[in-house]
């Protein structure tokens, strides 16, 4: 992305995540009652999103594979914190836990990565990762009394305090994605990736370690997505397959880089802000059509508005 | 007049290849553009064929405006490109992309008869119909390409670097066909990099050089060019 | 395990097999000649198999029979998938169409799990239990048809592309676009010559589904990947590869499923597709790849 300049000296995109940062920080201080506050939870789903999108757009907009099993390192990281806070070794909000659950997530993805990514066929590597979600799914169901089968597994509920611990850890995660997208874009590295997507042939001519860094890329942004998964166990209390391997944690990020513009930095948030916007819309009034709905967008967007909504222009 | 280009300004890959281009080729006769690697023949011909879109400017074709037209449609006119590196269906048999190359409705009517003729012109083809064309020698795959191009009956044949990888004697045998279908009353347009060859079979032609057109006249005009045999023919000579 | 089971078994999957095969090869052509995996290609199947089930259901129409209605209506649903949602982005690279195949897979499958419920549906017809027995092996009727269909369908496809002026203009285009334009082919008329292949391909396949087992609105995503895993076990380049990719596939469920169990032989199916991709990923029929 070409950064405009903000104030002459800071590039854009780092003004606006500082900017968000701040904001984000200062408004939960200024509503009334947290718990019941509509506005804190929307927030708290954005951010969940953001995380979730940037750990999409890492691999797809600089590196350009298109990765379809997001919802593979959603679930696991969420399995991952269930399991080990039932076994007693984990535990709400345990650092530990969560760590843990985004390295199993990225160790994942190294492992997956490396086969998918080593020949230069993205299209192996799209339908690779999609079914990586779906043989997690019943791998996991078969998991018996470790994974709770296909009812999953319950979490005690009663370690819940309030709402903003969530809306604090999330606003974390997002900054902390959105940050390492664009540190990485900025970096030596960062341009390697970006030759890796738009030459792989050049750029291997060059002599950049093409698979280290798809896999990398690939990596990190699993790592993220693990923690997304994470979290969102901490919220339910509760993980199932269906739930937490469904493929709708991939159609998510997509539909949402999709709105915002792939390959940019600030597009992700974009894109989940309107999407979420207009996920709260059709529940009200289209409940069913929600998750016809995500499919349909991906296709209308990138048929009409190819570029998202901000109609950023991948520089070629 | 047959073809007639003007003002053509031409982006290629993000960056301007053709600077107001322009030339004129009359009926009948060999047009050579000749320059150096890079100086935009081949740019030329792949907007003549349809493949580029030009920025500005205009090519007319016996009156239509042909710039801006989709590949298909300039096909259908009578305009032929036999591209750089023959751009063959390397795996597809002999007698296939022959087929093939009268697939515009024009000349499907005709195309037992354009088949027989192209085997006619080049006996050399006949044995090989059932071969598969990557397997054919460069000279046998040149040939082929001009073939396939005749076959489209064209009214204005365009032959990128015909001579381009193959070796001397059958470079000699690829102009002699380009004379003969000369002979035949088929206009051609011939981008080049062999000057010698090129400016020799001519009629009239232009030399190209980073963009622009900077010489234009007749072929024995431009093979005598002391400037010409400077830049381009040094070492031959 | 005896003789006759290991027989049996291999049977049932080469006999089934063929319809992954089917389903491989209308991804080839799809890929030959627009260089994306068509990730509906399951969600489409799907689609044809409601399709023969409702007919089935509704107006009683024998599922074989229903092929001459199917067929005709995927290769028109074809054209029109491609004019209405491919053809715009097509030159946009393999990026915009890939995240078109996938939005229309989930959309489709949405749908289909709203309007028709997730329940798994089955045709029951009289001679869904018919077998035929040969040399002690039973060979079920309505696998031997599927594959008597595949079989026809492979044959007619191969026909046409090796026999039919269109059909060697799609050979051609996939082989070299530039060329083939250059004689005159236009991209979009073959592209959407090639959709329609593929979506008359997953319809049979559809009616193969339904006939054989129950499925239901999820089955998409995972014939998707079958389909796929089919295609990169037999070779991007040749039909007679996806087939036979299809085929083995068939045969290592096959065995899965009854050394473990179903749900872990479409886990061995994929663990063969990520050997396969590190080890040979040019398809284990091909020799040689000196194409794409």
């Amino acid at each position: 992305m070409t950064p405009g300049k903000f104030a002459g000296k800071i590039p854009l995109p780092l003004a606006i995540i500082v900017a968000f940062a701040a904001v984000g920080c200062i408004l939960p201080r200024l509503v009334q009652d947290t718990e019941s506050s509509y506005l804190i939870y929307v927030l708290f789903q954005i951010f969940l999103f953001i995380t979730l999108a940037q750990g999409w757009n890492l691999v797809a907009g600089y590196t350009g594979q298109i990765s379809l099993g997001q919802h593979a390192f959603f679930g696991s990281g969420a399995y991952v914190t269930a399991m080990f806070w039932n076994s007693g070794l984990g535990g709400y909000f345990d650092p530990f836990t969560i760590l843990l659950s985004g390295f199993a997530a990225t160790l994942l993805a190294i492992l997956i990565g490396i086969p998918l990514l080593s020949r230069l066929r993205g299209d192996y590597f799209a339908l690779g990762t999609l079914g990586l979600g779906e043989i997690l799914r019943v791998i996991v169901i078969q998991g018996g009394a470790i994974t709770g089968g296909s009812s999953g597994l319950i979490l005690p509920s009663s370690a819940y305090t309030s709402i903003t611990i969530y809306y604090y850890y999330s606003l974390a995660l997002a900054l902390f994605a959105t940050l390492t997208v664009y540190l990485i874009t900025k970096s030596r590295r960062g341009l390697a990736l970006v030759a890796v997507r738009d030459c792989e042939i050049a750029a291997a001519a060059s002599g950049i370690h093409i698979l280290k860094y798809k896999v990398v890329a690939f990596a990190i942004g699993a790592f993220f997505t693990g923690l997304c998964g994470s979290l969102q166990a901490y919220y339910l209390f509760q993980v199932s397959a269906p739930n937490f391997f469904s493929l709708n944690w991939t159609l998510y990020p997509v539909i949402i880089c999709v709105l915002g513009g792939v390959g940019t930095v600030i597009g992700p948030i974009v894109g989940a802000f309107v999407l979420t916007a207009l996920f709260e819309v059709s529940k009200e009034w289209l409940p069913m059509i929600h998750p016809i709905l995500s499919g349909v967008l991906v296709v209308v967007v990138i048929i009409f508005l190819p570029g998202g909504i901000l109609r950023t222009k991948l520089q070629r | 007049m047959l073809l007639d280009v003007s003002g053509l300004n031409v982006f290629y890959g993000g960056a301007q290849a053709l600077y107001d281009v322009g030339f004129q080729i009359y009926r009948g006769e060999v047009f050579s553009i000749i320059g150096s690697n890079g100086a935009g023949k081949t740019t030329i011909l792949k907007t003549l064929a349809g493949l580029i879109r030009p920025l500005s400017g205009q090519a007319v074709f016996d009156g239509a405006r042909i710039d801006g037209k989709n590949p298909a449609g300039i096909v259908d006119l009578g305009i032929s490109l036999v591209p750089e590196g023959r751009g063959l269906f390397a795996g597809m048999t002999v007698k296939e992309n022959l087929k093939l190359g009268a697939f515009p409705k024009r000349a499907r009517a005709m195309a037992s008869e354009s088949l027989a003729g192209v085997f006619d012109l080049f006996p050399k083809l006949t044995p090989l119909q059932n071969q598969i064309a990557g397997k054919l020698s460069g000279g046998e795959q040149q040939m082929l390409a001009i073939a396939r191009s005749l076959m489209s009956r064209p009214r204005l044949l365009m032959l990128d670097e015909p001579s381009l990888g193959l070796a001397p004697l059958v470079v000699k045998t690829m102009f002699e066909i380009i004379a003969h279908l000369k002979s035949q009353g088929v206009t051609i347009l011939l981008v080049e990099q062999n000057i010698h060859q090129a400016l020799k079979i001519a009629d009239r032609g232009c030399v190209i050089k980073t963009g622009r057109i900077t010489m234009t006249g007749k072929g024995s005009d431009l093979l005598t060019d002391p400037e010409i045999q400077k830049a381009y023919m040094g070492s031959l000579q | 395990m005896t003789v006759d089971t290991l027989l049996q078994l291999l049977i049932n999957g080469i006999l089934f097999g063929t319809m992954y095969g089917i389903a491989a090869i209308g991804l080839s052509v799809i890929f030959g000649i627009m260089h994306i995996i068509f990730l509906a290609q399951g969600t489409m199947i799907v689609l044809a198999a409601y399709c023969c089930y409702w007919l089935f259901k509704l107006y009683g129409m024998n599922p074989y029979l229903s092929a001459f209605v199917i067929v005709p209506a995927f290769l028109v649903l074809g054209q029109v998938l491609y004019h209405g949602l491919f053809r715009r982005v097509s030159v946009s690279g393999r990026f915009p169409s890939l995240l078109i195949a996938f939005g229309l897979m989930s959309l489709l499958e949405n749908l289909m799990s709203v309007l028709w419920t997730p329940n798994p549906r089955a045709i029951d017809a009289v001679y869904s239990s018919y077998g035929i027995t040969l040399l002690n092996l039973n060979i079920s009727f309505t696998r031997l048809m599927a594959f008597i269909m595949a079989i026809v369908a492979a044959g007619a496809v191969t026909l046409f592309l090796k026999k039919t002026l269109l059909g060697m203009a799609v050979r051609a285009a996939s082989e070299n676009m530039e060329s083939a334009m250059l004689v005159g082919i236009t991209p979009h008329r073959v592209n959407s010559v090639a959709f329609a292949i593929g979506m008359a391909l997953a319809g049979l396949a559809g009616i193969a589904v339904a006939t054989v087992y129950p499925f239901d609105p999820g089955f998409g995503f995972i014939f998707s990947l079958k389909a796929m895993i089919a295609l990169a076990l037999g070779g991007m380049g040749s039909l007679i590869g996806a087939l036979a990719g299809g085929i083995l596939l068939g045969a290592i469920e096959s065995f899965s499923s009854y050394i473990f169990s179903g749900a872990w032989a479409d886990a061995i199916g994929y663990a063969v597709f990520l050997l396969v991709l590190m080890f040979k990923p040019e398809g284990l029929f091909v020799s040689s790849s000196n194409k794409d």
